[in-house]
């Protein structure tokens, strides 16, 4: 990809909140800023965590920031790079949590967002029950629609996986999520328990 | 299922319809069984290509983890390298700089040390022995020695009455010199402020003292000698830097200090009659 340097957090910014292809450059823009992942490893390390774990709740973390950015609940009033730590926060507790399930971090202060050892749990059952239904719709399509539901344009999903024309990648893309919705009613005992909304 | 229902369920299932249509939709969906049902489809559908989304991601971060292995280290020691040719390069230029710069120290309370026991003066009597080997040629007189050892910064020099955490100029200069950082304020004086001319005039001259420049040192006392409450200190101590400065005009600087030994209540009179009886004592060719 293109190395875009963005000279102050304004720009970097305005360019999240722009056109896709601008946004996916500022993510990555983002991604590669050294600090960030030097801010989450400190403060897990700090919390008796590892360089690894420190590596992980970063991945965690900027997974929940892409999506934020990209379903437009990120709009701008911290700055970046305080949203980000306070993810990275939630997400090592997150992550305490499903280590060591016995830890008592009642005493910290939580994001508002109540997140219960049992909550933890349920959604983990639903990640077991999407992964099963996912295997069934190939590898092929799970990366497809992977790329699709970053806003990735044909043109991306086309030159990332090979296809002759744009208009091919966009006949696959609607092959898959069909493909992907007969599975889901191919398995009603599966839909039965994931069709009630669960926050994350 | 046409386009536009689909991006109609996908806006109510993200939340991003409107509060009428919000509650127009709600409506809707509880007299359509099909509608709730394409609802429910729609919200598996997405959870299932979220997690898709995700893994995408997660992989690509895991790639750029490995391509470009992440700083976690601080550049200083990730750049050890440079870190230590800059640290090298500044220890070279120190030992440059400090090779170059006068290193004669400036006695405050003791005499210094590469004076010869025998011709230490002490603040009442400077009377160095007269017991000089015959045998050997007659060495000139260090003139700078005597000076330096009759020096005595003046007690009332730097004033007390600032605060420590003035940043003005005179309470840095009063800081520097009483860390002995005289370069420092050298620098700071490199302009007299206006106000206080005189008394940034006298640390100054102390200063020039103090870090060897004698020459400039004789310069600020003369010109503080003109007059002002400076004047009668100022020939005392213009006198020593004009004994310390090479090339200074030695039938100048002995009437003047004998002007001074002179005079009855100047206050430097005893040591201006102490500092020329050892001269005399030692030195013929001082009155040459």
């Amino acid at each position: 990809m293109k190395k875009v340097f963005f000279q102050n957090d304004a720009e970097l910014l305005a360019a999240l909140m722009g056109s896709e292809p601008d946004r996916r450059r500022a993510l990555q823009h983002f991604f590669e800023n050294p600090r960030l992942l030097q801010w989450v490893t400190r403060h897990v390390r700090m919390q008796g965590g590892s360089d690894q774990d420190g590596k992980d709740v970063f991945e965690e973390a900027f997974i929940v920031f892409e999506r934020q950015v990209r379903t437009g609940h990120f709009r701008g009033e911290s700055s970046l790079e305080t949203w980000f730590h306070g993810i990275a926060r939630w997400q090592w507790l997150v992550f305490q949590r499903k280590k060591r399930p016995t830890v008592d971090v009642e005493q910290a202060v939580l994001p508002s967002v109540e997140q219960t050892p049992e909550k933890i749990l349920i959604l983990e059952e639903r990640r077991v029950i999407l992964q099963q239904l996912l295997v069934q719709v190939g590898e092929r399509c799970q990366k497809l629609l992977g790329l699709f539901q970053l806003n990735h344009s044909m043109r991306e999903i086309r030159e990332m996986l090979g296809y002759s024309s744009d208009q091919v990648a966009a006949n696959e893309v609607h092959s898959c999520r069909e493909k992907l919705k007969k599975v889901i009613h191919q398995h009603p005992e599966s839909f039965d328990v994931l069709k009630y909304r669960a926050e994350s | 299922m046409n386009e536009k229902l689909y991006t109609l369920i996908e806006d109510y299932n993200l939340g991003r319809l409107a509060p009428a249509q919000l509650e127009a939709f709600e409506a809707a969906m509880k007299t359509d069984a099909a509608l709730a049902a394409a609802v429910q489809v729609h919200r598996v559908e997405w959870e299932a290509q979220e997690m898709l989304a995700e893994n995408v991601l997660r992989a690509q971060i895991r790639q750029t983890f490995v391509e470009h292995p992440p700083q976690t280290q601080h550049w200083l020691l990730k750049n050890w390298q440079w870190t230590a040719l800059t640290l090298l390069f500044l220890g070279i230029a120190g030992v440059l700089f400090f090779q170059k710069t006068p290193t004669e120290a400036l006695p405050q309370n003791a005499a210094p040390a590469n004076l010869p026991t025998d011709t230490v003066p002490t603040r009442d009597t400077l009377v160095p022995t007269p017991n000089v080997p015959k045998a050997q040629p007659p060495q000139p007189l260090d003139t700078r020695k005597y000076a330096m050892a009759a020096y005595r910064v003046p007690d009332d020099l730097i004033t007390t009455t600032r605060g420590e955490e003035s940043e003005d100029t005179l309470s840095l200069v009063n800081k520097a010199f009483t860390e002995q950082n005289y370069r420092r304020v050298i620098q700071l004086l490199t302009t007299l402020p206006k106000d206080e001319r005189q008394e940034a005039l006298a640390i100054r001259a102390h200063a020039q003292f103090g870090a060897g420049l004698y020459a400039d040192a004789a310069r600020d006392f003369a010109e503080l000698g003109k007059g002002g409450i400076y004047r009668r200190e100022a020939q005392w101590f213009g006198v020593l830097a004009q004994m310390a400065a090479k090339g200074s005009d030695k039938k100048l600087w002995m009437k003047e200090l004998d002007k001074i030994r002179q005079e009855e209540g100047h206050p430097y009179q005893k040591e201006a009659d102490a500092l020329w009886r050892g001269l005399e004592v030692r030195g013929e060719r001082v009155r040459e």
